[in-house]
């Protein structure tokens, strides 16, 4: 039932089934999960040039 | 994300999926991020590698965080990857859906044409006292204080509301038709339903849109004899016929009214930018010719629309008639009069052309293709009725949905891995201009979506382009002539 009341507008429509709805949402919930996983690179790759940097500026410090 | 009047919907390229603009481009993005967090978690492993050893003894976290980073990645990067390919499967099952939902009405329409055929001698003895009564119900209206009284009244109440001739639903209703003209013939004919669906478009193809079109010529021409013979040529000798019949053919003069320097397009949008503008003394064919260093020549070859909507053929050789034939597979006079251009502009059967119609021209240029005369490279057609003319050349017809034209070619069955075809709606959510009685057969409405088209990320649309290359350099050098066609002798 779910289905065929996505199926019938959208085609009428020209939108995609699958690409509607339910289907739609979980579409968009992967995606922001791939999102989260670049998110989380940029910040780690923050972190590691922050953690070289400090480094860096330690061993210059070193006698 | 787009407006929805900005949106593209593309389907064909030998493909069942059916894709928005907006799948279309998220796709795009997604092979994009694939592939770039692949490549970076590549060099963050290299990275890992080239690592200092003092550095690495100074911040220790910093070498299991690359790790993590690159594991991030590669997870992101097969995501990205899994849900390009349920986008593309979505597309797929839209496609899947949509021609079952076409066949099924396909099927059902074509035996109601087949039953109505069968009825219609019968329905039109029973119904007689009915359309009289009708009739007079009719003239009636049109008789009454401030009501229309001429063809010019509903011109201008067509022109201020255009919403029921621009409507999706109609446009609709119009391709499912003229799809089950080939039934509604074989029902007049006698032919069992099961027996039509045989011979017809669905069949043998003894029966389709053509043949329809060429039973209307063949009874125009049957008409126009038996007028000829009472002497009713004659009759209205003087007015803008000239003593023509109705759809019948004439030969056709080709004249150059001009030439320019031009330089090549770049894009489908200056495509259409070049077309010939619809109008009742201008020029109806445009040929730009280009040459490479080695001096071998290459042509695009513009088709403009119907200039006259009459069905009496006049001086004007891009006509209703000339539409007609065309739709028959015959050589209307602009048929003739583009293979006269052709001609005249040098273009050789070895020679690379580009053909590009709007509208009738559209049709043409199917039509010059499937003639083997040429060495057509691709068609471009906006607002065509060329839905089940099938094409051997890379072919991109563009369609809006509320457009008529487009429509009265039937359902678009024609098929092909080079075959794509981009449909637009303009009036979803934007209001419909008035004092137009066909804004979504405008050209200019046609051009806008050209440049959207330019912009689409669809791959089938990326082929095709890319297809075309060679005639949409953007910087050679090259002569643009324009040709006039009008109707001569009766």
């Amino acid at each position: 039932m779910q289905l065929s009341t996505e199926l019938l507008p959208t085609v009428v429509r020209d939108d995609a089934p699958g690409w509607q709805g339910l289907a739609r949402q979980s579409f968009d919930a992967r995606c922001e999960r791939v999102a989260a996983d670049v998110r989380r690179v940029a910040t780690s790759l923050d972190e590691i040039s922050a953690l070289i940097a400090g480094a860096i500026v330690s061993m210059g410090a070193t006698p | 994300m787009t407006a929805d009047g900005d949106e593209l919907v593309v389907s064909g390229g030998g493909s069942f999926a059916v894709s928005t603009d907006e799948m279309s481009n998220t796709a795009f993005r997604l092979r994009f991020v694939e592939s770039e967090s692949l490549a970076a978690a590549v060099r963050l492993r290299e990275l890992e590698l080239c690592f200092d050893p003092h550095v690495a003894a100074q911040a220790p976290a910093a070498l299991a965080l690359v790790l993590q980073a690159a594991d991030d990645l590669d997870r992101a990067s097969r995501e990205a990857s899994q849900l390009e390919l349920s986008l593309r499967l979505a597309a797929e099952a839209y496609g899947m859906v949509e021609n079952a939902m076409i066949d099924g009405i396909r099927v059902t329409t074509g035996l109601l044409g087949n039953v109505l055929g069968h009825l219609a001698p019968f329905l039109l003895l029973a119904g007689a006292p009915f359309l009289a009564a009708g009739s007079g119900v009719l003239v009636g209206l049109a008789a009454r204080p401030g009501a229309s009284r001429s063809p010019v009244d509903a011109a201008a109440w067509m022109r201020d509301n255009p919403q029921l001739a621009n409507n999706p639903a109609v446009a609709a209703a119009v391709r499912l038709l003229f799809s089950s003209s080939d039934d509604i013939i074989a029902g007049l004919l006698g032919v069992p339903p099961g027996a039509g669906a045989a011979i017809g478009d669905d069949g043998l193809g003894l029966f389709g849109i053509r043949e329809a079109a060429g039973l209307v010529l063949g009874a125009a021409g049957a008409a126009g004899a038996a007028r000829g013979l009472a002497g009713g040529g004659a009759a209205d000798g003087g007015t803008a016929g000239g003593g023509r019949s109705p759809l019948v053919e004439t030969p056709v003069h080709t004249t150059r009214v001009g030439t320019s320097p031009v330089t090549a397009p770049s894009s489908i949008a200056q495509l259409a930018s070049r077309m010939p503008n619809t109008s009742a003394s201008g020029p109806q064919i445009k040929v730009e010719k280009y040459e490479t260093d080695n001096g071998d020549p290459s042509y695009i070859v513009y088709l403009g629309g119907t200039v006259d909507m009459n069905a009496v053929p006049a001086g004007e050789a891009f006509d209703m008639t000339s539409n007609v034939e065309s739709m028959s597979a015959g050589d209307g006079a602009s048929y003739r009069a583009a293979v006269e251009a052709m001609r005249d502009a040098g273009i050789r059967p070895g020679d690379p052309v580009l053909e590009v119609g709007y509208s009738q021209g559209g049709l043409l240029a199917v039509q010059l293709e499937q003639s083997g005369d040429y060495s057509v490279q691709g068609v471009v057609t906006l607002g065509s009725p060329v839905g089940q003319l099938e094409t051997t050349a890379p072919t991109l017809t563009i369609a809006h949905t509320e457009d008529l034209v487009p429509a009265l070619g039937g359902l678009d069955t024609a098929s092909g891995d080079d075959r794509v075809l981009v449909r637009r709606t303009l009036y979803d959510d934007a209001p419909m201009p008035t004092g137009d009685a066909f804004p979504s057969h405008d050209l200019d409405a046609y051009r806008e979506t050209a440049g959207l088209v330019d912009a689409s990320k669809d791959q089938r649309v990326e082929k095709f382009i890319d297809g075309a290359a060679p005639f949409l350099s953007g910087d050679a050098k090259g002569t643009a002539t324009e040709y006039r066609a009008e109707r001569v002798g009766r």
